[in-house]
């Protein structure tokens, strides 16, 4: 290993536990300043930037879990998941495999749901740009067409399945209110983006069916095939229909074929 | 030589989007950071258009990692080419650093040791990003905490080594300088008169402070009196340079920031001549200086 190289793996270890103290040994001192000192430096913005990378992105989470234990999580997260990505943005994006094996978190489910929601938004946020198929496009349709007809959705599109009612708590900690208490409640929601916003709602078990459907195979005969689950036969084309309208006017359809 | 001259700018910050597109403030310039903008789509990018339509811009990168000891990331090459093809800027800027190693990012910019050998890897590099990049990037120095005891030249002469040899650009951060020359004791002015002139395409200002004997480079703060003193003699060596402020912490409304950048702006008037200050960009006057072919 040459020198340089060699140096920069010590200031790395250095950043990374500043128990480490070969880089010490190469740096400069002054009258000013001990080597030790002005490393210290570095040290503190390391992990200070990382930890504002963390807080900015998980900033609910932080609000639920207090200072005491975001801190802790914060910290634990910095040490085990060391930045790949040339950018802040995507530094925090293991959080939740932190959150589902460390404890206390692993325990509570909530913390994960809340985690999950959190990711959700920002992947909505910056997720690809794509128009969206509108109403005139589905009417312009060949009859035909419908029997093969499959929807891709927009990259924002994302479930996510809820044990708990952690989606009220998130909402009440976005407001800046007391969240409610955690209470069993399965329910899933849908993030997606429209107009640039991000927005989100539940779903009742029948969309649930039809989206899974479409998110995985995009196949509208499949979709209505699924949703015979939920209605009769004479209503189910109705409802995909339906559905499928919905989804067009809330931009979460960028493709017919 | 006919240096490219933007005016006067300020960094494009989120916190600002609103008012910009509400009010088209008269300012030359913004400078964007490019990482912010190396996202699939969304709102970053939105903003980045409709501002762009309205102002020049150039692109101020932070992990290049030029001076890093692995390989250059060619993943993050190729979005910086897309976002530039997007963006379209006057030119491209990074550090004179290294930020990651063994694939780790420090999301820092970390200082290097001043010799030969560091000049040789540098130039080595910088050639392949720019060959890539199909022009000449500015190369910024750093604000500094520590020296190691492996260096054996000023960062003056570095720096003009590398730019010399690898004909690349300097963005010379003046503030930078004013904090590195307090951590380590030189005489800032020096440092100006050791710089090559015709490489320098940009000035950064910005605010700083103090911790203790040392300075840091905080960016949240005016820019300080004993700073635009430096900038005026700054100005009186190089000329007209396109001059922005750089404020990413306790970021003031707007108009308060526009406030500051007058003082850049009366500063280089009191400095110059008039002729000297008249916005001449690329685009303006043909200037081909940035285009790059290496042959070596």
């Amino acid at each position: 290993m040459n020198t340089l190289r060699k140096l920069q793996y010590e200031f790395m270890d250095y950043l990374r536990d500043d128990s480490t103290a070969a880089i010490i040994e190469r740096i400069e001192p002054s009258l000013q300043c001990a080597a030790e000192q002005r490393m210290v430096f570095y040290s503190n913005a390391y992990t200070m930037r990382l930890k504002e990378a963390l807080s900015t992105d998980y900033e609910r989470l932080h609000s639920y879990l207090g200072d005491e234990l975001f801190n802790n999580l914060m910290h634990n997260y910095i040490d085990n998941y060391p930045s790949h990505h040339p950018s802040l943005r995507y530094f925090g994006q293991h959080m939740i495999e932190l959150v589902e094996q460390l404890e206390p978190f692993k325990s509570l489910t909530e913390v994960g749901e809340i985690t999950r929601i959190e990711q959700a938004f920002a992947n909505s946020f910056d997720s690809a740009d794509c128009p969206g198929v509108t109403l005139n496009q589905l009417a312009q349709l060949d009859t035909e067409a419908w029997a093969n007809l499959t929807l891709r959705l927009h990259d924002s599109v994302q479930l996510l399945v809820q044990k708990y009612n952690s989606f009220q708590i998130w909402q009440a900690l976005a407001n800046e209110e007391t969240p409610p208490q955690k209470t069993k409640c399965s329910s899933t929601w849908i993030v997606w983006r429209k107009d640039m916003i991000s927005h989100y709602r539940a779903l009742e078990s029948a969309e649930l069916t039809a989206l899974s459907v479409a998110m995985s195979t995009g196949s509208f005969a499949e979709v209505c095939e699924a949703l015979l689950e939920h209605f009769s036969e004479q209503e189910t084309p109705l409802k995909a229909v339906g559905y499928l309208q919905q989804w067009i006017n809330e931009q979460m359809v960028i493709a017919l074929n | 030589m006919t240096r490219p001259f933007l005016g006067f700018g300020l960094g494009l910050r989120t916190e600002h989007y609103p008012y910009i597109l509400e009010n088209k403030p008269d300012v030359d310039w913004f400078e964007i950071l490019s990482e912010n903008y190396m996202v699939p789509g969304g709102k970053p990018l939105d903003y980045l258009d409709k501002i762009r339509n309205d102002y020049p811009m150039v692109m101020h990168g932070v992990s290049l990692s030029i001076g890093s000891t692995d390989p250059l990331n060619t993943s993050y090459l190729k979005d910086l080419k897309q976002l530039m093809q997007r963006v379209q800027p006057e030119w491209i800027s990074d550090h004179l650093c290294w930020t990651s190693v063994n694939g780790t990012n420090s999301h820092d910019l970390l200082p290097l040791p001043y010799n030969e050998d560091t000049i040789t890897h540098l130039v080595n590099r910088i050639h392949k990003v720019q060959d890539y990049l199909g022009q000449r990037i500015l190369l910024e120095n750093l604000s500094s905490y520590v020296t190691y005891k492996n260096s054996d030249m000023t960062e003056w002469e570095f720096f003009n080594e590398i730019a010399r040899r690898a004909d690349c650009h300097i963005l010379l951060d003046i503030n930078n300088i004013f904090v590195s020359a307090h951590n380590h004791q030189f005489n800032p002015v020096d440092y100006l008169n050791g710089i090559d002139i015709n490489r320098v395409m940009q000035f950064h200002l910005a605010g700083h402070s103090y911790h203790g004997e040392m300075i840091i480079d905080t960016h949240d703060h005016d820019v300080c009196d004993p700073v635009w003193s430096l900038y005026a003699t700054a100005l009186k060596r190089f000329g007209a340079v396109s001059t922005m402020i750089e404020r990413d912490d306790d970021i003031p409304e707007f108009p308060q920031l526009r406030k500051e950048l007058a003082i850049a702006e009366d500063i280089a008037r009191k400095t110059l001549p008039a002729n000297a200050l008249q916005i001449n960009t690329s685009s303006h006057c043909n200037y081909t200086d940035l285009s790059y072919e290496h042959t070596a």
